[in-house]
């Protein structure tokens, strides 16, 4: 049996055995995450994807991540499709909607920047209404702008060079698949993210964007509010609270920032990040 | 975009089916712009922009694995098609040993994900003639019917 089909066998079986626990029983989620460290290593590659554009792939890890922890929740054995199959969009579409939503991570032109918040916005108010994603024509309608202009505001947020998934998986003889859980030499964390992280990942997508572009980017409270359409205060609350999060957090996990523990740890450290992010979902 | 796309693309508005062939050398800087022909032409077949995500992340990996494969100083050739409520893309590029796609490579299968079918084909015509050519096809939405 080659590695993809082991990984198979293995998710198979416990996702059998998820199917059998009551919704309540608390071993539901030991098993999720077991099955969440077993794909861990596909989510990485799916941030990896994403290399080249402006953000950190260590951020895009977590949220590819969180998009993997979905797929586990909501993944459907009965219905016929491998895990995988499922999974990837799933993940994807975490990492796009990312970046869409986070329009202050690309440094463009100011008319670009703010069409690309607006659309932002639109989508996630058109989404709710309708139910679904909606086209371009209906953000056009809604914005009353033109479709020419949805479609530059949409491709404002994703120009990247992108790097073929094929491209950067298979060089070498042995199948890309087999290699999945190969450490990236390009993602190694610096020592205080690594201290950070597994903290990070249990705060909301929204307050972690703030706590970056106040002390990661250096924008003041006003500037981070007139970009994400929130008061002052409300971002001044936010970060307050973020920041209590952090420190108590911090301050009760045994886990130290050791360089040489976090240079050497890291399968250890993704699986244990892995469940901090479950913790950080809503539900 | 190039000026001399553009009327070709607007016809898509209108009439059933329409195409744009695009040729370019097997260079990734170009991808944006294949990227952005295909975004024109979903947007015109009213695709949702999460289908439209997936075309241009799809789009970007079918032309990568050509361009990965193609002879350096040979033009790669894309072909856009809409039809149906759909988009097809064929990307064509000159090689110069046999190619092929491994279809157990973590590439091949997002693309099999993100897009309703996906297909390559190599074609030997002597030496110098040799071409891989891959392709995919993506319906309005992916929604079940």
């Amino acid at each position: 049996m080659n590695e993809r089909e082991t990984l198979a066998s293995t998710s198979d079986s416990l996702f059998a055995e998820l199917a059998e626990l009551g919704t309540e029983d608390p071993r539901r989620k030991e098993v999720r995450d077991r099955l969440v460290s077993l794909y861990l290593p596909v989510a990485r590659r799916i941030a990896a994807r994403f290399r080249g554009r402006r953000e950190p792939v260590s951020d895009l890890e977590q949220v590819a991540s969180i998009g993997l922890i979905k797929a586990v929740e909501r993944f459907d054995p009965s219905r016929g499709v491998t895990f995988l199959a499922y999974a990837i969009p799933t993940m994807m579409g975490e990492v796009r909607r990312y970046f869409r939503d986070s329009a202050w991570s690309v440094r463009l032109p100011r008319r670009l920047s703010e069409l690309h918040l607006a659309l932002g916005e639109a989508s996630r108010e058109l989404a709710q209404q309708l139910g679904s994603a909606p086209t371009p024509r209906q953000l056009a309608e809604h914005l009353q702008i033109t479709v020419a202009e949805v479609q530059e505001g949409l491709e404002a947020g994703e120009s990247y060079r992108a790097i073929s998934l094929d491209n950067a998986l298979s060089e070498g003889p042995e199948s890309p698949i087999d290699r999945l859980g190969d450490e990236d030499p390009g993602m190694d964390l610096v020592e205080v993210r690594a201290s950070l992280r597994p903290a990070l990942e249990m705060i909301p997508d929204r307050e972690r964007r703030i706590l970056k572009m106040r002390f990661f980017e250096h924008m003041t409270q006003t500037q981070i509010a007139t970009q994400l359409g929130l008061s002052q205060m409300h971002v001044s609350r936010l970060l307050a609270r973020t920041l209590r999060t952090l420190r108590e957090h911090m301050s009760e996990t045994p886990e130290t920032a050791d360089s040489s523990a976090a240079s050497n740890a890291r399968r250890s450290s993704d699986a244990h990040s892995s469940q901090n992010a479950r913790k950080g979902l809503p539900g | 975009m190039d000026d001399n796309l553009n009327p070709i693309i607007d016809t898509a508005r209108g009439a059933g089916t329409s195409r744009v062939v695009v040729t370019i050398p097997p260079d990734p800087d170009r991808l944006e712009l294949l990227r952005s022909v295909a975004t024109a032409l979903a947007v015109a077949l009213d695709f949702d922009i999460d289908t439209l995500a997936d075309l241009r992340m799809a789009v970007d990996e079918l032309c990568s694995i050509a361009m990965k494969r193609a002879r350096p100083d040979g033009d790669m050739c894309v072909h856009f098609e809409t039809g149906d409520g759909a988009v097809s893309v064929l990307a064509e590029v000159p090689v110069s040993e046999p190619a092929t796609v491994d279809e157990n490579s973590f590439g091949w299968m997002v693309l099999q994900t993100l897009a309703d079918s996906v297909a390559w084909a190599a074609h030997s015509g002597g030496a110098e003639n040799q071409r891989l050519e891959v392709r995919l096809r993506m319906r309005r939405s992916q929604e079940p019917q």
